[in-house]
């Protein structure tokens, strides 16, 4: 499903004759990731705070902000790094931020009917009627314990932290995604929210498609049991497991590790 | 009361509202050929009004609005948009008696792409202003007035200029102002899009979200329709 071959990726170039603050220095942040994900599986990176985890998630996405410098990657056999942002997501990926973006004035129902009718598009499926889709939104946030009163309001605008979150696995429930990365979903849920999502994406898992989890708790975990666990430190994956490994970290930390 | 030191542009409409609460249609100055409007407003004791006004296109709008009457309150929502061409709206709420209030809301949009024939050749293209003048006349109590200026520069050429205005003659006075511009959320554009809507759209419904809680001002149906209608027109390019 998911092929990272040597990944490197910086943040902080400039184009030649790109006018831009700061020193234009390249910084690399990912430094040769390898990573395979198949089909029905789950995969959860965890490490230290500044080690890339999140910059990994953006650079699959295709944020603009990072600059893949060389390596591959291959997404259903395809080269995800030749897709825009758009076109990786309509072919079924889907992050889930760490940080949800507010967008003042535009409402989760007109947002998710666009982005709906996009996916649906690549998978060759009809436009959802008015009715369907309404249907199929009031099944979603049930599963992810989301207020159905929140699909008319802004996007994120005024959302709790928790709210934020339940929001993301909202839309990875209503656009079907072949490969969801979840970038800390898990951080700022209360115990019972953190229940209901693990509950919501492990009711999301399928045998045709795959979860890569960024999470620093091994308590999501217990949510949704991966398959294996992975060490992100400077760049790179140190260090792979099995689920007793997120045990492991936690009980000791990273120190004896990274 | 007499003002003899207020400088104000004589007015081509006048409107009177009497007690009560006031939904008004807006006030559209649809541009095109520059057009100067000049309306006057005048909220008699305890006229409680709700004011929508747009300069869609080339063109301006000078209006001023007399808090005449003791418990007076204006509630004003104003969106310009200047899109290859000027559009100017200038605003003068003058509080004339006590116990008023006032409350200005006004976005304003950019950018140098417009529609073909309404190019202004001798202005700078795409340039949107706003003044707003908050006037407290002597000897009035318990004046209470805020006035916003929010903007979205789209294109690198052009132009916002807001120019806040204030004038207080009186102590009993709350005020606060304040003026913003920027250009799109790119963080938004890229969240947007990572759940698959393509970027052209992402920015429009950015767009369309920044201005929807002016448009929704207009009391209806029909108004709100030929609004967004001309809004969008003004934003294909
Ligand atoms: N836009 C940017 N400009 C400059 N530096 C950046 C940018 N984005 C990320 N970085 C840097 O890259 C490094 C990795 O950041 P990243 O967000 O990927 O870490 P992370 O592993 O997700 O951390 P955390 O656990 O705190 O979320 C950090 O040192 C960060 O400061
Ligand atoms: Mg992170």
């Amino acid at each position: 499903m998911l092929s990272i071959k040597d990944l490197h990726a910086s943040v902080g170039g400039r184009e030649a004759g790109e006018a831009g603050r700061g020193d234009g220095a390249e910084r690399e942040i990912l430094r040769g990731i390898n990573l395979e994900v198949r089909a029905g599986e789950v995969h959860a990176i965890m490490g230290p705070n500044g080690s890339g985890k999140s910059t990994l998630a953006s650079v699959l996405a295709g944020n603009p902000r990072f600059k893949v410098t060389s390596g591959e990657v291959l997404f259903e056999e395809r080269d995800l790094l030749a897709l825009s942002v758009e076109e990786r997501a309509r072919e079924g990926l889907f992050l889930g931020f760490q940080y949800p973006v507010e967008i003042p004035g535009v409402t989760m129902a007109n947002f998710m009917k666009a982005a709906v009718a996009e996916r649906r598009k690549a998978l060759g499926l009809q436009t959802l009627t008015a009715s369907e889709f309404l249907a199929m939104t009031r099944e979603k946030a049930a599963l992810v314990g989301l207020a159905p009163a929140m699909i008319s309001r802004a996007v994120n605008e005024g959302f709790s932290g928790g709210e934020k979150k339940k929001n993301e696995i909202f839309q990875m429930a209503m656009l079907a995604p072949r490969l969801a990365v979840l970038d800390e979903t898990d951080s700022g849920l209360d115990i019972d929210a953190l229940r209901v999502v693990g509950e919501g994406v492990t009711a999301l898992r399928r045998k045709d498609n795959a979860i890569v989890l960024i999470t620093h708790y091994q308590r999501l975990l217990d949510y949704i049991v991966p398959d294996y666990v992975h060490v992100l430190a400077g760049g790179r994956i140190v260090l792979s497991g099995g689920r007793d490994l997120a045990l492991r970290l936690e009980a000791e930390g990273y120190d004896g590790i990274v | 009361m007499i003002f003899s030191n207020i400088p104000e542009v004589a007015a081509d409409e006048v409107v009177a509202f009497e007690a009560g609460d006031h939904a008004a249609e807006p006030i559209v100055v649809k541009g095109g050929s520059g057009v100067i409007r000049s309306v006057k407003v005048v909220l008699g004791a305890g006229a409680r009004l709700r004011l929508p006004v747009f300069v869609l296109g080339r063109g301006k709008l000078a209006l001023t609005v007399d808090l005449a009457g003791a418990g007076a309150e204006l509630h004003l929502y104003g969106l310009f948009i200047a899109a290859g061409m000027d559009a100017d709206i200038n605003v003068r709420v003058n509080h004339l008696a006590s116990d008023t209030l006032s409350r200005q809301l006004v976005k304003g949009i950019a950018t140098e792409a417009g529609e073909a024939g309404a190019r202004n050749v001798d202005a700078e293209q795409g340039r949107g202003e706003f003044t707003g003048m908050i006037f407290v006349a002597k000897g009035v109590q318990r004046v209470d007035a805020q006035q916003y200026s929010r903007n979205i520069q789209l294109t690198p050429g052009a132009r916002i200029v807001t120019r806040p205005q204030l004038e207080i003659y009186a102590d009993d006075v709350k005020c606060s102002h304040g003026a913003t511009v920027g250009g799109l959320d790119e963080e938004a554009i890229f969240y947007m899009r990572q759940r698959g809507v393509d970027e052209a759209t992402a920015r429009r419904m950015q767009l369309e979200g920044f201005v929807a809680d002016i448009v929704s001002r207009c009391p209806t149906d029909d108004s709100r329709v030929e609004i967004a209608v001309r809004i969008d027109k003004l934003l294909t390019q």
